[in-house]
């Protein structure tokens, strides 16, 4: 089992490190030649508006993506020619003596001007900088744009591409066309053809319209359909035509395609959803279920799961070095486990353990704990912190075009399973397990074996908490970070727990993912508030047909 | 079994015979009788007379008798949460929303121009909060709301029809202790989530205000409704008391007791259930549509989760099982919210929460088990020591509360002391009193206890309700 146990976690660790290495392992395109361009940049200062022209055709054509920052500038009015070489002025410092003071960088090398030992200071921005021609102002953006295209790094590639056909001129298609020759990642290149598409689509012949047409349905994209659908709208009149029929073909492919990518991420997002109710409830599960004790505070556990993993975090931004910050989360998992069981404990020993037995009891004085604990963190932590997530969890996975998966939903689910998996090998493979088994199932029998009873219902107590504190990890990840968050779902896990049927862990996971799901699903169709309220009206329902729950333990007492 | 609603001097329980009827109690012990009799004229005439005379003369203040109307609206909740609580052994977390409905019904009524709402010709004279969502028009199911009759009557129609079929449906199911609990939790807190829409044209998360200004204002407004509202509860709680004690009563406390014996016996238990069910939350609307004119606003707030759960405390700390006990519960506690929000508003959470802790572990029959061990004593004629240790804890804490309510507290307690951590506010005198009064009683009680019992006396131990062992 332990060697099960351990290839597992070693598996998806594996697995997560190989998704999240993704993004960078792939291969760096090739980034142009720098071209001696100091002939060319200096162009730009002519009067000739032609000369100005061919210059940013140049200019645009060496894929010198170093220059953006001087045409940038050109736009901004902030170029100008000194000494015979093209300056450019650099964001404003701070001088005690002269006050406002610019900095006088290098178009070309994008660095400072040493004059005499001295970097060279403007007090102001002359009047006679270099001004863009009205006729070559769009050519100008059309030369930043394609410049980007060469930035190194795939997001910000992809990025560019994009930009490139939504911005949809022709200027573009040469060269998106001699990027598309080069060897890229299949992503990019899907990209490329998309955009090349894209601007065929609008400004092509009737041939390359067609084709583009056919090629855009062809790689569902989603970016052409609004460009598809205008064009349809064009062609209403002759629906027969070849043209015609090309374009529905393609519009319905890609309608079809983003229902399929809808779908599927619908299906996540219930089941991380899932995930969410399962972690939260499993220990309401255990606390309620096996051990009969409503624990109303038990969002307050989570809630200070939740500020224990902050706290790590401010630790780790205060004493180690930065590097080291993505790796608070990590330490965070253990210590919000460890507080929560810790502050589980300590309740179980001085108010819980006095009300067994008395479950409305108990509810009163767990709902009395859980303003306690509220205050009390509000009084330590304050009302306004944030959780930042470690970087490894930000951003998304690309799982196909239109389809990209959030990470820390990702985590979520993983995170889940995990816990699932633990707690059942506490339960079913463990000592421990053996004894909370006997324990909740004939205390008096237990006790008579020799079984500390009392010892065994802290320690199941303490459980059931500490697994609220590692949800408490999870939930800040994608909800705000506030005393009152666990009262949130509060409500949301007892119906968990009640809905699977109460003493059955299956039953409870069964139940939360069965209610995560409902509620995803319904929520397209209504507002999120009315799709709890249907969640209400449904376990209602369920529970005419199953009153004790969706696995009830068998017996025949009326008595439960 | 023994269940702390039925009188002790009514050990047996009485059975009914063949007839059906149940047979006449045994006689009370006359010093007893005696108390109980002196306890009711002092509350009748505080309440029905005292009071009243007080503030025509102006010695109470206009503010302090509109604030004891508000309260003894969460007394007339109380009286309904105690019937199936107390009596029958359901724990309802939703009262707070039943209460909220008849409150939104009134609230209808008082925001139009019919009931005094205070409109504005720029605003088309309907409420103002439509023309944030964009309604320039009165919405027609707010229309017929107009009239005061219609207004009363789905303020407790709504609630009952609510209660009925929430109540069937669950009842009939079989969910029952702790489930039920969780599902009424549940349905409060989606009423809550619903509430808080605007499109639902209540006024979302602001809820209805801007009402007739005089009542909140006006002496008379404020007597008088403040009359209708005691005359209400004093004859809610005559009814209930006739209501209890008849055989739907007992009814209702085997319920609780036993609930398969029941079964077993021919009843049919959900039948019952959701009837009481139902008068509990009709008694809940009955005290919002009270308590909305002298509030003066009603939000979503009102219905939240902790709502419910602070208005079955009142009942907690007050005694389950006897409806006087839900009453002076539910003042104790409203008063001890007030006080200590407008005192030391950063420690009511930590007292609130002590309290429910405190009322569950440490004398789980409240107040009324207080007064029981009281006339316990009496009936066993026990010293003066032995009664002043159950009248000072009592007497003090009403005291407290009478002195707050009616605004005569003496200066001297008012001042504060500064305590040595500066996390802490300062605190009043009055609260280090009461709180040593209470320390030390129950230290005196501790010793009593220790040193040896009186003779003669059987400690009866604090059981606590057949419910829960049942539930064991």
């Amino acid at each position: 089992m332990k060697i099960a146990s351990t290839l597992l976690i070693v598996c998806v660790a594996m697995v997560i490190a190989v998704l999240c290495n993704r993004g960078q392992a792939s291969a760096m395109p090739q980034v142009p030649a720098r071209v001696p361009l100091s002939q060319v940049l200096t162009d730009l200062g002519s009067d000739s508006d032609a000369q100005v022209s061919a210059a940013l055709r140049q200019i645009a054509a060496s894929g010198n993506y170093h220059l953006i920052t001087a045409l940038q500038a050109y736009q901004n009015g902030l170029l100008a020619m000194h000494g015979g070489q093209l300056v450019m002025f650099g964001s404003p410092i701070m001088d005690p003596v002269r006050g406002k003071l610019y900095p006088l960088l290098n178009a070309l090398t994008n660095r400072q001007v040493i004059a005499h030992g001295k970097p060279v200071l403007a007090d102001s921005i002359p009047d006679n900088t270099l001004a863009v021609p009205d006729s070559d102002s769009d050519q100008l953006q059309q030369t930043i744009n394609t410049l980007s295209m060469y930035i190194p790094g795939q997001s910000a590639r992809r990025q560019a591409i994009v930009a490139l056909g939504n911005a949809g001129s022709p200027a573009y298609l040469p060269p998106l066309q001699q990027q598309l020759t080069q060897h890229h990642s299949s992503r990019i290149h899907r990209l490329l053809q998309e955009s090349i598409a894209r601007i065929l689509l609008r400004h092509g012949t009737p041939a390359q319209k067609m084709q583009a047409a056919v090629l855009l349905g062809q790689i569902h994209s989603t970016r052409g359909l609004e460009l598809l659908k205008r064009s349809w709208r064009t062609l209403r009149n002759a629906p027969t035509s070849a043209m015609a029929r090309a374009v529905r073909t393609s519009i319905d492919q890609i309608k079809g395609y983003t229902k399929l990518t809808n779908l599927l991420f619908d299906s996540f997002a219930g089941l991380s959803l899932a995930s969410i109710y399962v972690l939260i409830a499993l220990g309401l599960a255990i606390i309620f279920g096996l051990m009969g004790v409503i624990n109303m505070a038990q969002g307050e556990f989570l809630t200070l799961g939740a500020f224990t993993t902050f706290a790590v975090g401010e630790i780790f931004k205060t004493y180690l070095p930065p590097s080291d910050y993505n790796w608070y989360f990590v330490c965070a998992i253990p210590a919000a486990f460890l507080v929560s069981a810790l502050a589980g404990a300590i309740c179980e020993w001085t108010i819980i353990r006095r009300l067994y037995g008395r479950p409305l009891e108990t509810l009163l004085a767990t709902f009395g704990l859980s303003l306690i604990l509220i205050e009390l963190i509000r009084v330590v932590f304050g009302n306004n912190n944030a959780m930042i997530a470690p970087s490894w969890l930000s951003g998304g996975l690309w799982i196909m075009p239109g389809l990209v998966f959030p990470k820390n939903r990702l985590f979520i689910i993983v995170f889940c399973a995990g816990c699932i998996i633990a707690v059942y090998a506490l339960i079913r493979k463990t000592k421990l397990g053996l004894l909370l088994r006997a324990t909740t199932q004939d205390r008096e029998m237990a006790a008579a074996l020799g079984v500390h009873t009392r010892m065994v219902d802290m320690l199941t107590f303490s459980l059931g908490t500490g697994l609220a504190g590692l949800a408490g990890c999870a939930v800040p990840l994608f909800s705000t970070l506030d005393p009152r968050m666990g009262q949130s779902y509060i409500v949301e896990s007892f119906l968990v727990v009640v809905t699977g049927g109460v003493g059955n862990l299956a039953g409870v996971i069964c139940a939360g993912a069965g209610l995560g799901f409902l509620e995803k699903f319904i929520e397209p169709w209504v507002q999120p508030v009315y799709g709890k309220v249907f969640v209400l009206i449904i376990v209602i329902a369920f529970l005419q047909w199953k009153p004790s729950g969706l696995f009830a333990a068998k017996g025949r007492s009326m008595d439960h | 079994m023994i269940s702390p609603s039925s009188d002790k001097t009514s050990q047996p329980p009485a059975a009914a015979d063949s007839d059906g009827r149940i047979p006449a109690l045994p006689r009370l012990n006359p010093r007893v009788r005696q108390l109980r009799i002196s306890a009711i004229i002092a509350v009748v005439a505080l309440f029905y007379i005292l009071i009243p005379v007080l503030n025509s003369v102006g010695a109470v203040s206009d503010l302090s008798v509109n604030i004891l109307g508000r309260y003894l609206c969460f007394a007339i909740v109380a009286l309904g949460i105690d019937l199936i609580w107390g009596y029958a052994g359901l724990l309802s977390l939703c009262q707070a929303f039943f209460f909220c409905l008849g409150g939104y019904a009134i609230g209808m009524f008082l925001s139009l121009p019919e009931g005094g709402g205070q409109v504005q010709k720029a605003y088309n004279n309907i409420p103002q909060f439509f023309f944030f969502n964009n309604q320039s028009t009165l919405p027609t199911f707010w229309k017929p709301f107009a009239s005061l009759p219609f207004a009363l009557a789905m303020g407790i129609l709504i609630p009952a029809v609510v209660a009925g079929i929430f109540g069937f449906f669950i009842f009939r199911s079989r969910v029952r202790g702790v489930y039920f609990a969780i599902i009424t939790q549940a349905l409060a807190w989606a009423a809550y989530l619903l509430f808080c829409r605007n499109e639902l044209l209540l006024g979302g998360t602001d809820g209805l205000n801007n009402f007739y200004p005089p009542l909140q204002h006006d002496h008379h407004w404020i007597l008088g409704l403040y009359f209708l509202t005691a005359a209400i509860l004093g004859l809610l709680y005559l009814a209930l008391f006739k209501l209890t004690k008849s055989r739907f009563g007992r009814i209702l406390v085997a319920i609780r007791d036993r609930e398969v014996r029941l079964h077993f016996a021919g009843y049919k238990p959900y039948a019952f259930k959701v009837f009481a069910f139902v008068i509990a939350a009709v008694i809940a609307a009955i005290g919002g549509m009270l308590y909305v004119p002298q509030n003066g606003i009603i939000t979503p707030g009102t219905m939240a989760v902790e709502s419910s759960i602070l208005m079955v405390v009142l009942v907690a700390v007050g005694g389950r099982g006897r409806l006087w006990g839900a009453i002076i519960g539910a003042l104790v506690v409203r008063y001890a919210y007030s006080i200590l929000s407008s005192d030391m508003p950063a420690m009511w959470s930590f007292f609130e929460g002590g309290l429910f802790i405190a009322v569950t572990l440490l004398f789980s029959n409240g107040l009324v088990g207080l007064w029981d061990e009281l006339e316990e004593k009496m009936r066993m004629r026990h010293g003066g020591l032995q009664l002043a240790l159950s009248v000072i804890p009592l007497a003090s804490v009403l005291g407290f509360v009478l002195c707050e309510a009616l605004g005569i507290m003496p200066k001297a307690l008012q001042q504060t002391i500064a305590t040595p951590w500066s996390v802490m506010p300062d605190i009043p005198i009055k609260f280090i009193l009461l709180a040593g009064i209470l320390i030390s009683v129950a230290l005196a009680r501790w010793l009593v206890r220790f040193i040896g019992r009186p003779r003669g006396s059987v400690v009866v131990p604090v059981s606590h309700t057949a419910v829960e062992e049942v539930h064991a």
